[in-house]
């Protein structure tokens, strides 16, 4: 019994850091969407600066912790998500899951840098050396040292380990404080629910999200300073810690921090009792498998997403948002397209073969291995730009495929077949280009096993599902004697071809061309000469790209990219998804395995550690930076990869010798740092740095053509005002000239309908009745769209406070389109939103809201993951007010602390009007509210609506069915195709004919 | 029309594969000639050498080469010749990198030959391509072969140190053996044997069970279940290997480890362990955390006044004052792989300055048998390129502030079978 308990309280020692990693990263998954594997550097680097300051100038346990875990850490996750973060939080999803990945490596070494290179070898401040890092001396925690030992029962536990669960259990205590008691944190778990709607309700998410990252700094730092002296202080097991607690994430649903916490405590245990016990109950072939019981985490990270993530809710949506951005070489020519990379592809082997004499214009033998090397990895890069670029997919597993396409050619190349079949196998060897495909067709055949368990799963989901399967790969087949060959690995032996034409077209190119060369032709192909692998590669690479354009354009592209847009609508028309999905998967598996194969031709040989799994992340990242949509894109990775030690090199030894500058920049801490830089620049441009200066382009057109549009707007205003004639001042406006030269509202005689801007020219006014009433909110000559489609084309609108203004119209009109931009969702390109006298154009939705513009979406504005009186917390914050809100609405009041989701929709919608009737907001924008109602829910709707009139707020009322709105209007404004087409008091309007000529007699 | 373009692209494709494919005749190693027509790295007077490895953990590798080159041309050891310490090249543990920065030494440098090599990740085959030797601690089975191999091109002060799959072991256990059955007085001391849970430390185990069997041990446990990190706490493991002798603690305990040992002896240690723990890390800076546990020195300790061990100290000194005060392994590996190199050189050098080639320093290198009196070897070359050979160690015990020589250097050449 003493033996299981053993396990289980070491077991909870473990869960306990695992605890607080995962629900650090489920926090910031949450409310910003983004995969921090970023957290175990942060853990890192705090750990780091704890044991300088604590062991190294001697600043006593408390403040170093306090200065550390609540002061650095903290002020470092501020940072980043100014920087950072906030950006990265918009973009699409395989950007959200490599951005920190560049923090992965830069922040270990940023600390590193500053307190060794600059603290000690520059500043000489006496920081401790760094012999805990590189020598793994032991760090001291935050508890007593020297240890004492507690023996309970026959268990005996160490003050450090004590203090582990000290601080997971305070930890907890602080989330759910946090989380569950304060303003903030309801803040946070409204984004968590529904993002849009909490902009709407004023929740500055930028805030929440700055916060949580605030707090999952803290977090991490508290766990990396409780790692230290479990471990040594080196960043890579830090960030193994984090990557080992991804199973109580996924446990988690990647939502839910109790569950992960939890998760995080029962994955310690189970671990520890896998490896207790394992061998009692496993067959010995299984016991006795190397890395199987170190890779307990990452198997149940697989086995746990198929059982917590198969939704296909979350599946569609992952994908659904990661819209393509416009090509800025649209409408040019295939040829035009091409000839820039046709160019440059000749300039690198005339370089490469040193064509021309000038020693500059000459690869030297260097030169030529950066070369050979950057088409290698871009073959591998290919492969991302297959799956992510074509599929929306990440896969972190590309690493796997190329160790197993190594490994099979390895395999084949040096296996005796005791054939002699000719072109096939001479001598019982096999012809390497068939190694080749081998290579490929192995890792394609593992690529689509392992994916099949994964398609169900969409996004992050997906993604870490292959991140596990690289671990588990990495930790027990590829490190199988058999299978990886020893600690050697595969040797893959460089080829000779003799092939006639070939030859011959060898000689030319590498020779006769050749300014310096005195070799004589040699009348065959040698790839062992880096001359040779350069040719090789580049064809191959060719050959793939080629490959993968015709795919793009094959009816199986076309297919992929429906399922990419949307995969439940590809899956309805006919659509094999999951055989889609797999065959991609698949190809992009084999790119990779050929990928492993040339990188074996250029390493010689392929061990296990030619690809790690981690490896696999930073060449995503890096594929991501440069462009993953496009083959281009894949190429320069290769080159960035491949080039940028040579380049350093160059730089540190050639350009800055000597000196404390130099110092600084040869400092073996500082080009790490650098791809911290990268990560912002991915965080600017998620499209990489091939889609850059394409962008630039693109936006300037769009400038030119917008301007272009509002010219022309204007001068047909103009043109209306000025009797046709327009002097070319009056085009430099941003708006047509201000209000009361031009009448908003247009009125119309009954019988007669007339259309804004018809040839008869500005009708007048109709003569107000009684004193004109206040008005709150204007929309003046508003443009605005989605993207390249317009679908506001100048429309004006006030409301006047104390009215209902009816917006009615057939669907496609445009009238969510009006509510958005009145709530700030969708910005004009032309035209002006004003509000109590202020121009609030630029105003972003939550300072909309606060100012008390207030918008009651579409289907239903309540958060259904509240319970209802969180709901009403959010907007009224006076529990009085709260109170009147459920005197209006007493059925809310019983179910209080009820899950909103769980309310009938009538009850749901009341619950969306009351923090209005609790405390009236100058403007109510409400988009259909009466939309899939009862009728009687339906009457208690419109009554709130008619009392909020009456408390003087300002009603714009969405209604596609009129008769409701009609019922209670005071003016009405109809809209067709994006226009008011009429508006005027409900007094004036000939309903009956108006709706005759706009819904066809359906009103 | 896009169809059609399609099927034309996929048959350019498909004709150019097939067209490789078709004619190619048989695959051969080709070895490409790494001297044509001058030696690299040699201009008649200058050779070039340079260091590869981790500079985070071995920066003071450089030091230890070039105190050893420094007396080289001081002294003129080789009339008209002098030796050129160019850089030390970081690997940062990485493969790609250790292979780009190889490639970038070879062919832009144009270095003679590695000293000083600390990398994990020597890109042997392509050393071996382009024959540039290289002298080293022989951290990766680069420096290893399956039997005596005059071909190899790697040459670790120790040989190999991590052999690939032995016909014999050496007697690795000789010293542990003699301080643990003297401190006990028994014959057959218990001994338990961990390492960690891959396929490396399988086949550690598998290995070294047999020489410390072979030597008198009573081998009570062999664990090879040390799992990784995320792993953090390592008390369940340490409680089997302090019941591994039929629920009592063993005589001694071997950690296979590297870093890893730590830990694990800081559990066994506060759970009131008696015995004697190995581990491998002789080096001062972990001398307070392994403070009551053994280290194998495989060279002479450094506190040990033997002409030899003065002589370096001198060197290092002169190279860069108060260094001889924080000798460690880098410096050590950075100043003995250096003086084997120089002795591989002065055999290659004895036909005259026309003798000095990479191949000729690869032939003596090959074939010497080195050694650094009072300090280091002897090594004997090529046995030594299988594994060991012969075994050579000092025992010492961590007092918490240093390490006591307990068990003087000495040498093996006793082997022990794998059957």
């Amino acid at each position: 019994m003493n033996e299981f308990w053993n396990l289980v309280f070491s077991g909870l020692v473990t869960g306990a850091i695992y605890s607080i990693m995962a629900s650090g990263l489920v926090l910031t998954y949450t409310t910003s969407g983004i995969f921090n594997f970023a957290h175990g550097a942060v853990a890192f680097a705090t750990a780091y600066l704890y044991y300088q300051l604590n062991t190294g100038l001697g600043v006593p346990i408390a403040p170093a912790l306090i200065l550390c875990a609540f002061i650095f850490a903290p002020a470092l996750g501020l940072l980043l998500d100014r920087i950072l973060l906030r950006r990265l939080a918009k973009a699409p999803v395989y950007a959200r899951i490599v951005g920190t990945i560049g923090l992965l490596v830069a922040l270990p070494n940023l600390v590193q840098w500053l307190v060794v290179s600059l603290g000690n070898d520059v500043l000489s401040l006496g920081f401790k050396g760094n012999d805990a890092v590189t020598q793994g001396v032991p760090v001291a925690g935050v508890a007593f040292t020297p240890h004492h030992n507690y023996r309970i029962g026959g268990v005996v536990l160490n003050s450090d380990q004590i203090a582990v669960f000290i601080v997971a259990a305070l930890a907890a205590v602080l989330l759910w404080f946090v989380i569950r008691r304060t303003r903030v944190g309801l803040e946070m778990r409204a984004v968590v629910d529904r993002e849009g709607l909490a902009a709407l309700r004023g929740v500055n998410s930028a805030r929440t999200s700055a916060v949580a990252w605030i707090l999952t700094m803290v977090l991490a730092g508290l766990g990396g300073i409780l790692i230290a002296p479990l471990f040594q202080l080196q960043d890579f097991v830090f960030t193994l810690v984090v990557l080992g607690s991804l199973a109580a994430v996924v446990f988690g649903g990647l939502r839910s921090i109790p569950l992960a916490f939890a998760g995080g405590l029962l994955l310690g245990v189970v671990q520890n009792l896998v490896a207790g016990y394992s061998d009692r109950f496993l067959p010995d072939f299984l016991a006795n498998l190397s890395g199987l019981k170190s890779s307990v985490p990452f198997l149940l990270v697989i086995v746990l997403l198929l059982w917590r993530a198969r939704e296909r809710g979350r599946r569609a949506g992952s994908i659904a948002d990661d819209v393509p951005r416009p090509d800025h070489r649209v409408g040019l020519p295939a040829w035009r397209r091409r000839l820039p990379w046709a160019a440059w592809t000749l300039v690198l082997i005339a370089f490469s073969l040193q064509w021309f004499s000038p020693s500059w214009a000459q690869a030297d033998t260097y030169d030529q291995t950066v070369i050979a090397q950057s088409l290698a990895m871009a073959v591998i890069f290919l492969s991302f730009v297959v799956l992510t670029g074509m599929t929306g997919q990440v896969s972190l597993m590309q690493a796997s495929f190329v160790t197993a396409g190594g490994f099979a050619a390895g395999w084949a190349l040096t296996h005796d077949w005791g054939w002699n079949i000719p072109l096939v196998f001479s001598h019982g060897q096999i012809n390497f280009l068939w190694a080749i495909v081998i290579g490929g067709l192995a890792a394609a055949a593992l690529g689509a096993v392992l994916a099949l368990p994964l398609t169900r799963l969409g996004g992050v989901n997906f993604a870490l599902g292959t991140l596990a399967w690289a671990f588990f790969l990495s930790l027990v087949p590829w490190s199988i004697d058999s299978i990886r060959n020893g600690e050697t690995g595969w040797t893959i032996r460089s080829p000779t071809l003799s092939i006639p034409g070939l030859n011959w077209l060898n000689d030319f190119l590498v020779h006769t061309l050749n300014s310096t060369d005195s070799v004589t032709h040699l009348g065959k192909l040698d790839f062992s000469l880096l001359p040779e692998q350069i040719l090789l590669f580049l064809t191959i690479f060719g050959v793939l790209t080629l490959g993968v354009h015709a795919l793009m354009r094959s009816a199986t592209g076309r297919a992929i990219l429906a399922m990419r847009s949307s995969e439940v609508a590809a899956e309805a028309s006919g659509i094999a998804v999951n055989r889609a999905k797999v065959t991609v998967f698949a190809l992009s598996a084999g790119i990779a395995g050929i990928g492993g194969v040339l990188l074996g031709l250029f390493s010689f040989s392929v061990t296990n550690s030619t690809a790690p799994p981690l490896v696999g992340l930073f060449w995503l990242a890096l594929a991501v930076l440069f462009g993953i949509r496009r083959p281009g894109g894949a190429l320069l990775a290769g080159f960035a990869f491949a080039a940028g030690t040579a380049v350093f090199h160059w730089i540190s030894s050639d350009l800055l010798t000597g000196g404390d500058v130099n110092a600084l920049i040869t400092s073996v801490y500082f080009v790490p740092i650098l791809s911290g830089i990268g990560a912002i620049q991915l965080a600017m441009e998620p499209d990489g740095i091939l889609a850059f200066s394409g962008q630039q382009k693109l936006r300037k057109r769009r400038v030119k053509e917008r301007d272009r549009r509002r010219k022309q707007h204007i001068a047909e205003a103009e043109a209306r005002l000025h009797d046709g004639v327009v002097p070319e001042h009056e085009l430099d406006h941003t708006t047509v000239a201000g209000n009361g030269e031009r009448p908003a509202v247009v009125g119309a005689e009954p019988g007669a309908v007339e259309r804004v801007g018809g040839a008869n020219g500005p009708a007048a006014p109709p003569p107000p009745a009684s004193p004109p009433p206040e008005v709150a909110f204007t929309m003046h000559e508003v443009v605005a769209g989605y993207g390249d489609v317009e679908v506001l084309h100048g429309v004006d609108l006030s409301l006047e406070a104390g009215r209902i203004t009816a917006l009615l119209g057939p669907n496609g009109a445009g009238k969510s389109t009006v509510c958005s931009v009145a709530a700030g969702l969708v910005e004009p390109t032309i035209g002006q939103v004003r509000f109590a006298g202020e121009d609030i154009t630029n105003l972003i939705p939550f300072r909309r809201a606060r100012k008390g513009v207030l918008l009651v979406p579409e289907a239903r504005g309540i958060f259904p993951g509240l319970t209802v009186e969180e709901n009403l917390m959010l907007q009224v914050r006076d529990p009085e007010r709260r109170q009147r809100a459920y005197d209006r609405f007493p059925i809310l009041s019983d179910r209080r602390r009820q899950v909103a989701g769980l309310l009938s929709g009538g009850e749901q919608q009341m619950l969306s009007l009351a923090p209005a009737l609790a405390d009236p907001p100058a403007v109510l924008i409400a988009d259909e509210p009466t939309l899939g109602l009862a009728p009687l829910a339906a009457e208690t709707v419109i009554e709130a609506v008619v009392e909020l009139r009456d408390r003087g707020c300002a009603v714009l009322l969405v209604e596609e069915h009129a008769r409701n709105a009609l019922a209670i209007a005071d003016t009405l404004v109809f809209m067709q195709l994006g226009n008011v087409v009429w508006s005027g008091p409900r007094a004036n309007a000939d309903v009956e004919s108006l709706a005759g000529v706009y819904f066809g007699n359906e009103g | 029309m896009g169809r059609l373009r399609t099927r034309r692209h996929f048959a350019a494709g498909l004709a150019l594969a097939g067209l490789l494919a078709a004619a190619a005749a048989p695959a051969a190693i080709v070895e490409q000639a790494g001297a044509a027509h001058s030696v690299r790295g040699f201009d008649g007077t200058t050779i070039k050498v340079a260091g590869i490895g981790i500079q985070a953990q071995f920066g003071q590798d450089p030091i230890g080469a070039k105190a050893r080159i420094k007396r080289f041309n001081d002294t003129n050891e080789i009339k008209g010749v002098k030796i050129d310490y160019v850089e030390f090249a970081d690997d940062k543990q990485d493969q790609a990198t250790a292979l780009s920065e190889a490639r970038r030494l070879v062919t832009q440098d144009q270095v003679f030959a590695i000293v000083g090599d600390v990398s994990q990740f020597n890109p042997g085959d392509y050393f071996k391509q382009q024959h540039v030797p290289y002298f080293g601690f022989a951290f990766d089975n680069s420096y290893c072969s399956s039997k005596p191999d005059p071909t190899i091109w790697g040459f670790g002060y120790n040989g190999c140190l991590v052999p690939n799959a032995p016909s014999a072991m050496p007697d690795g256990g000789k010293n542990p053996y003699t301080y643990v059955s003297q401190k006990t007085g028994k014959k057959h001391p218990t001994l338990a044997i961990f390492s960690n849970d891959t396929q490396s430390g399988q086949n550690s185990t598998k290995y070294q069970q047999i020489d410390y069997k072979g030597v008198g041990f009573k081998i009570v446990a062999v664990n090879n279940q040390m799992p990784a990190p995320p792993v953090s706490d390592y008390t369940p493991y340490a409680q089997a290997m302090l019941t591994a002798d039929n629920g009592k603690a063993p005589d001694a305990i071997l950690c296979l480890l590297a870093t890893d040992c730590i830990p694990m002896w800081n559990l066994i240690k506060a759970n009131g362990y008696q015995g004697t723990y190995f581990s491998s890390l002789y080096a001062d800076v972990l001398v307070k955390a392994l403070a009551g546990s053994v280290a194998n020195a495989l060279f002479t300790p450094v506190d040990q006044p033997t002409p030899g061990m003065n002589q370096l100290k001198q060197d290092v000194d002169a190279v860069q004052s108060g260094a001889s005060s924080k000798i460690d392994t880098g410096m050590m590996a950075g100043y003995l792989s250096t003086d084997m190199f120089i002795s591989a050189l002065k055999t290659a050098a004895k036909k005259g300055k026309s003798g000095i080639t990479p191949e000729n320093v690869q032939k003596a290198a090959a074939r010497q048998t080195w050694i650094l009196k009072g300090v280091a070897g002897p090594t004997i070359y090529p046995q030594a390129s299988v594994s060991s050979y012969p075994a050579c160690s000092a025992e010492v015990l961590s007092d918490g502030t240093s390490w006591k020589q307990v068990l003087p250097y000495t040498c093996s050449k006793k082997l022990y079978k794998v059957k």
